[in-house]
């Protein structure tokens, strides 16, 4: 009915509304220009920080840091500025990583010159580089620089003969164990798999198990676990149709469904809920990421609680079939390929890598890239970690996670097929087919 | 004698019919409120539950030792009055331009007859159905040449812009469905157009406008995508963001839950007291929708 009405006289409101409809949508931009204003003006300041691009202000992009600890920061940024006149302004990277990728993706491939330096991981470094949205580095940044950095964490920031990150952050897989529960068992820490399954056996009982590993889908933590097995059998994680590959992965396999030395629920087990089983001794070995137990660490200030006053010690990584190596993972600067002041950027590089900043940084937790940093009492007392870091840095057996522009697909295909495994829902022969098909896919379209 | 013996097993056969109803009826609703309410619950009993204790096991459905720590980290961690303000700022205002400029649009598209008016309106309607992340690349082009990005009111034009097109689609069918005759009545008592609009629809649509005022604060409010692309700083960072900054930290790559769910609950309450407090307005505003015609 409604309808018909509106039919019948439609001529009549027509003409002689338009007009009147007209005055009113100007009305209705004028209030759009004020509500676009109001919110313009109670932020002044970013308006103004948004102007000032180009005008003596460098644009950078770093991790996202609490209240506490920017003071710091600023004072590493802020030092730059003052050596050189201009204004660092400081841009926050998302926390999450998926929006990390996201966030960076959209202001790259926009070609957004409002960025020059951009802190970024092992990961989308390859990946933005072969999108050509990076600048190499070797030729502005000194030589000097570049070796004060071990070489496996420059080797994760060089790809295809070029340098375009510098490391300021590395870290490692180190191999935590609960010193309390070994030395109630009167063990010490294993040195072989073979001694890691003996001294796994003796550790799982009354609810505890021996080792834990972060066996969960889709959050790349399976694939640092994988990673890390197969270096030891001498293998390469893309290169899964291998007999260290094969090795790798049915050791991974037996110490939770043969051994029974890893939790059952390791198929859905990530870094969050291995942290509390390891705090609270129901895992007694994990080797993890140096900043995921760091603050369960005797000298970490402060410390976080260990069930029962227990203690936290890092030994060497238990020696497989060839080797006992670990896998690294860094974080440094890159300089946009759209930056309109690259010249000055690859010198806040230089200055935010310079081992004073690193040590300034140190102290809000970020293990340094620089070998020698990592040797500084100051740091290591800052950074529990950094001393197990020099260590390994030292026996040289961190080594980078496969380069690739297409890494994270990789995990992702191999965590798919590994968990499957793990569940025992495919067998190791379907589940390594599976994963190196999917590999060999995502190699041809990188 | 066999009166008495068959009354009482009709008596039971009806009870147990009853009782099985009474079950069919309850059970599917006490499911939907444990699945609804789950989560939420969950959200809180995390909150309020330290961070050693929340995977402990067995698990605790209720807290063992209630605490406030969470709290105080987060607000350790996180500019919460900063990003406060800004959410408040972004919500109300988006919510309030995006009522009037939908208003205006839908009052064209209901009333006005002109060339291609259903084609601009379907484009319209298909637009707000675009996934965000495939517009993301050239609309932050164009706030880049523009100098709106990191700043509250490039994020103000693109919340109104991400709110329009289902709310003048909402506007334009609660217009329709206004008589005519109200219109026509008010022209030949000499009206003008702003009068009509003024004296005549907005009175009848105010449940509606309250409506969708209420409902696009609190979508503004809840918005994640768009700050975590076109916010750079503290300065114009939402309480959304500050879900994401309080959990997680990429040197630890582990998530701070009880953070997160405290987090959380800062973001939850305010939406949620304003849907309590205005619930009676927003089901008329609803049912109005529904029933008039």
């Amino acid at each position: 009915m409604a309808h018909a009405d509106l039919t019948n006289s439609t001529s009549q409101s027509d003409t002689m509304s338009r007009g009147d409809l007209l005055h009113q949508a100007g009305l209705g931009v004028a209030a759009l220009t004020a509500g676009t204003a109001l919110p313009g003006l109670l932020s002044a300041g970013t308006v103004r920080a948004a102007a000032s691009f180009s005008q003596g202000t460098l644009n950078v992009m770093y991790w996202y840091v609490p209240a506490a600890q920017e003071q710091r920061l600023r004072s590493v940024f802020d030092g730059f500025g003052k050596q050189h006149g201009l204004t660092v302004k400081y841009s926050l990277e998302p926390q999450s990583y998926p929006d990390f990728v996201t966030k960076i993706t959209a202001y790259l491939s926009s070609g957004y010159s409002g960025l020059d330096a951009i802190w970024q991981d092992d990961f989308t470094t390859p990946a933005f580089a072969t999108a050509g949205w990076l600048e190499p580095l070797e030729h502005v940044i000194p030589r000097e620089s570049v070796a004060a950095i071990s070489p496996e964490v420059i080797k994760g920031s060089t790809y295809n003969g070029h340098l375009y990150r510098v490391p300021g952050y590395a870290g490692a897989v180190l191999f935590f164990y609960r010193k309390d529960l070994l030395d109630k068992e009167g063990l010490h820490a294993p040195r072989t798999w073979q001694e890691l399954v003996q001294a796994g056996k003796r550790l799982t009982k009354g609810g505890r198990y021996g080792i834990g590993i972060a066996g969960k889908n889709g959050t790349t933590e399976l694939f640092n676990e994988v990673a890390y097995y197969i270096g030891q059998a001498g293998g390469h994680p893309l290169y899964l149709k291998t007999k260290a590959a094969r090795t790798a992965l049915t050791f991974i396999y037996d110490m939770v469904h043969t051994y029974k030395i890893a939790p059952p629920d390791t198929p859905t087990a990530d870094y969050t809920s291995l942290t509390t089983s390891f705090q609270q001794g129901r895992i007694a070995m994990w080797p993890v990421w140096g900043g995921v137990l760091s603050q369960f660490l005797p000298n970490a200030k402060p410390q976080s609680k260990i069930a029962g006053g227990g203690t936290v010690a890092v030994a060497l990584p238990p020696r497989g079939p060839v080797n006992n190596t670990t896998i690294a993972d860094s974080w440094g600067w890159t300089i946009s390929k759209f930056s309109t002041n690259k010249e000055m950027a690859a010198k806040f590089i230089e200055y935010a890598t310079s081992p004073h900043a690193e040590a300034t940084l140190a102290l809000n937790g970020v293990a340094p890239a620089r070998v020698a940093v990592l040797s500084d009492p100051k740091v290591q007392q800052a950074v529990p970690v950094a001393r197990y870091l020099a260590v390994y840095d030292k026996l040289h057996l961190p080594y980078p996670r496969p380069l690739t522009p297409l890494t994270q697909r990789v995990s992702d295909a191999i965590e798919a097929s590994v968990n499957k495994y793990l569940n025992n829902q495919i067998s190791l022969e379907a589940a390594i087919n599976e994963a190196q098909q999917k590999i060999d896919q995502i190699q041809r379209m990188g | 004698v066999e009166i008495t013996q068959v009354l009482p097993r009709t008596h039971r056969r009806l009870s147990a019919r009853t009782l099985l109803r009474t079950l069919l009826f309850y059970v599917p609703i006490v499911l939907f409120l444990a699945v609804t309410f789950a989560p939420v619950y969950w959200i809180i009993l995390s909150a309020f539950t330290p961070i050693d204790q929340l995977f402990h096991v067995p698990l605790s459905y209720i807290p063992q030792h209630p605490s406030l720590i969470n709290f105080q980290t987060v607000t350790q961690v996180v500019p919460l009055a900063q990003q406060f303000l800004n959410s408040t700022i972004l919500s109300v205002c988006s919510a309030a331009i995006s009522v009037v400029l939908c208003l205006l649009a839908a009052y064209a598209f209901a009333r006005l007859r002109f060339p291609g008016s259903q084609v601009i309106f379907l484009a319209l309607l298909l637009s707000g159905f675009l996934p965000g992340v495939a517009t993301i690349i050239p609309l932050f082009q164009i706030f880049q040449r523009f100098n709106l990005v990191d700043s509250l009111r490039g994020l103000f034009i693109l919340y109104v812009g991400f709110l329009l097109p289902t709310s003048i689609w909402i506007m334009t069918s609660f217009i329709r469905q206004i008589p005519l005759e109200l219109e026509e009545a008010a022209q030949v008592d000499g009206a003008n157009f702003p009068t009509i609009l003024w004296r005549v629809v907005i009175p009848v649509l105010r449940p509606a406008l309250a409506t969708l005022f209420l409902i696009n604060l609190i979508t503004a409010w809840d918005e994640f995508f768009l700050p975590v692309i076109f916010s750079r700083s503290s300065a114009t960072a939402t309480l959304t963001l500050g879900i994401t900054q309080a959990a997680v930290n990429p040197q630890y790559q582990s998530v701070a839950w009880g953070n997160e769910a405290a987090m959380g609950l800062v973001v939850i309450v305010p939406v949620f007291a304003l849907a309590m407090i205005f619930q009676k307005q927003i089901v008329e505003g609803l049912m109005a929708g529904a029933l008039k015609g």
